[in-house]
């Protein structure tokens, strides 16, 4: 039997006993699906690989602290989400610091939020962006239950709040996505893949 | 009636609002145009976000490696270490299953033990010379000087026969077999293994032995001193510079994708 074969438990307690591969195998079989809710939650490439460090140690250290009861995927979205949460606030904290407006910060921050090439290809922008324009605690309520799928229950016990909380900041949400709407049913279509000219501009310098 | 804010039209969706008031919208968007269709906007944002959380979104080559990297670092430091020189004659399966008995039967004070192998390892470089028979007599005083440790550290020998039925994977995995635990302080058991090969390095580098993750991680026209040790089991090495009096360490992760699992500055 390979570790391919085992149980995403059994991986967690051969973790947990000693196993020096077991986490590695874990990681590997869910990391797009964990880098997909840093990326929703974070919405760039930058915070979202930062975050999702910051979880993986965690969820590494603190395997001991899984007790059933869910699935192991569910915990370790828990901890991702609440990783992004995290480094939502320490980055709100860091920019109460002094010194907002130093050019060479703007200038950094600016280079960070080039357009990701992956995104540009697969057209990914338009929801990460209207993401963006939530409070990051309706961002997590709708990535767990609108975008992943679990139950407003279940994204309540990940989030540590009341379901009614999930609820609201769900509906919330929606209704300040509701602007962006156009840009999103584009996004809704089957995905495919574009030319790397954007398509209004028609290409050949046909501008009259 | 004036049009209720979409706030409201999102909180009756979600079956927020209080039975009255709720009454009220539903009666309001059954009747206006404008309001139900922003309900049916409202909804259509649901359903594309979902369609959007259906696709896959594969994670970045450089972040799978950052992150795999990051596994095996913590991995490297929780766990274990065992030391021999690079430049040492590779031992026979059964002469490897014995200096393990050896230290198995130490116990409680397996770190002490393999951290005495790290040094008499490193010792077995510098006095072997790169002559068979003079590190065959090495690896006969680093074997006795191992047994002594271990003796008096546990004060009797646990039966071979009941160790020997262990297979050299199970062996190789488990912290109580003699390898050199990392505790909860971790980073500093495994400086202090580095600090280890430190205080007993070979004065040059046999670049004939300097084993190939090495190499890979630090390029062939390189001059530091490298040592094999064994992370989790598994093949690694620590490597110093410059080698005469060195300044910096690595611990290196051999097998198919060498990789650095840490660096230290010594002269801090």
């Amino acid at each position: 039997m390979t570790d391919d074969d085992l149980s995403d438990e059994t991986l967690l307690s051969r973790h947990v006993a000693g196993d020096p591969d077991a986490f590695g195998v874990l990681f590997a079989r869910h990391r797009d699906r964990l880098w997909a809710i840093a990326l929703r939650t974070l919405g760039n490439r930058e915070d979202a690989a930062d975050a999702l460090q910051d979880a993986m140690i965690s969820a590494f250290r603190r395997a001991e602290g899984f007790r059933g009861g869910s699935a192991v995927t569910t915990w370790l979205h828990r901890i991702v989400v609440n990783a992004c949460l995290d480094h939502v606030r320490r980055a709100k904290v860091r920019s109460a610091d002094p010194l907002p407006e130093d050019p060479e910060r703007v200038t950094a921050l600016a280079a960070q939020t080039q357009p990701d090439p992956v995104d540009q290809l697969t057209d990914r922008g338009a929801v990460l962006a209207a993401l963006r324009t939530l409070p990051e605690d309706q961002r997590a309520a709708l990535v767990l239950v609108d975008m992943e799928g679990y139950s407003v229950a279940e994204a309540a016990q990940m989030l540590d709040c009341a379901p009614g909380t999930i609820k609201s900041r769900c509906a919330r949400g929606r209704a300040r996505l509701h602007p962006h709407l156009a840009d999103l049913r584009n996004q809704a279509e089957p995905a495919r893949v574009e030319p790397l000219s954007a398509p209004h501009e028609p290409m050949g310098g046909d501008g009259s | 009636m004036t049009h209720p804010d979409i706030e409201t039209i999102a909180d009756q969706l979600e079956g927020l609002l209080e039975r009255s008031e709720s009454e009220r919208i539903a009666w309001h968007l059954a009747g206006c145009a404008t309001c139900s269709a922003t309900a049916s906007d409202l909804a259509e944002v649901r359903s594309v976000l979902r369609a959007e959380g259906r696709k896959t979104v594969q994670m970045p080559p450089d972040m799978v490696d950052r992150l795999e990297a990051v596994i095996e670092r913590e991995s490297a430091e929780r766990t274990v270490v065992e030391g021999s020189p690079h430049g040492a004659p590779v031992r026979s399966l059964d002469e490897r299953r014995r200096a393990r008995r050896r230290r198995y039967a130490a116990g409680g004070l397996i770190a002490a033990a393999a951290l005495t192998a790290v040094g008499v390892g490193l010792g077995q470089l510098q006095s072997g010379g790169g002559s068979g028979g003079d590190a065959a007599t090495a690896e006969a005083q680093a074997g006795s000087a191992q047994e002594d440790s271990a003796g008096r550290a546990a004060g009797k020998k646990t039966p071979p026969q009941e160790l020997s039925r262990r297979s050299d994977a199970e062996t190789e995995a488990t912290d109580e077999q003699g390898f050199l635990a990392l505790g909860p302080r971790r980073r500093e058991t495994l400086s202090s293994v580095v600090e280890s090969v430190r205080s007993r390095r070979s004065d040059g580098d046999d670049r004939r032995r300097r084993p190939a993750c090495v190499e890979a991680v630090f390029g062939e026209d390189w001059a530091g001193a490298s040592y094999r040790i064994r992370l989790n089991g598994r093949p690694g090495a620590v490597v110093l510079y410059p080698t005469s009096d060195p300044t910096d360490a690595w611990v290196i992760r051999c097998g198919n994708r060498p990789r650095e699992l840490l660096h230290r500055n010594l002269t801090d």
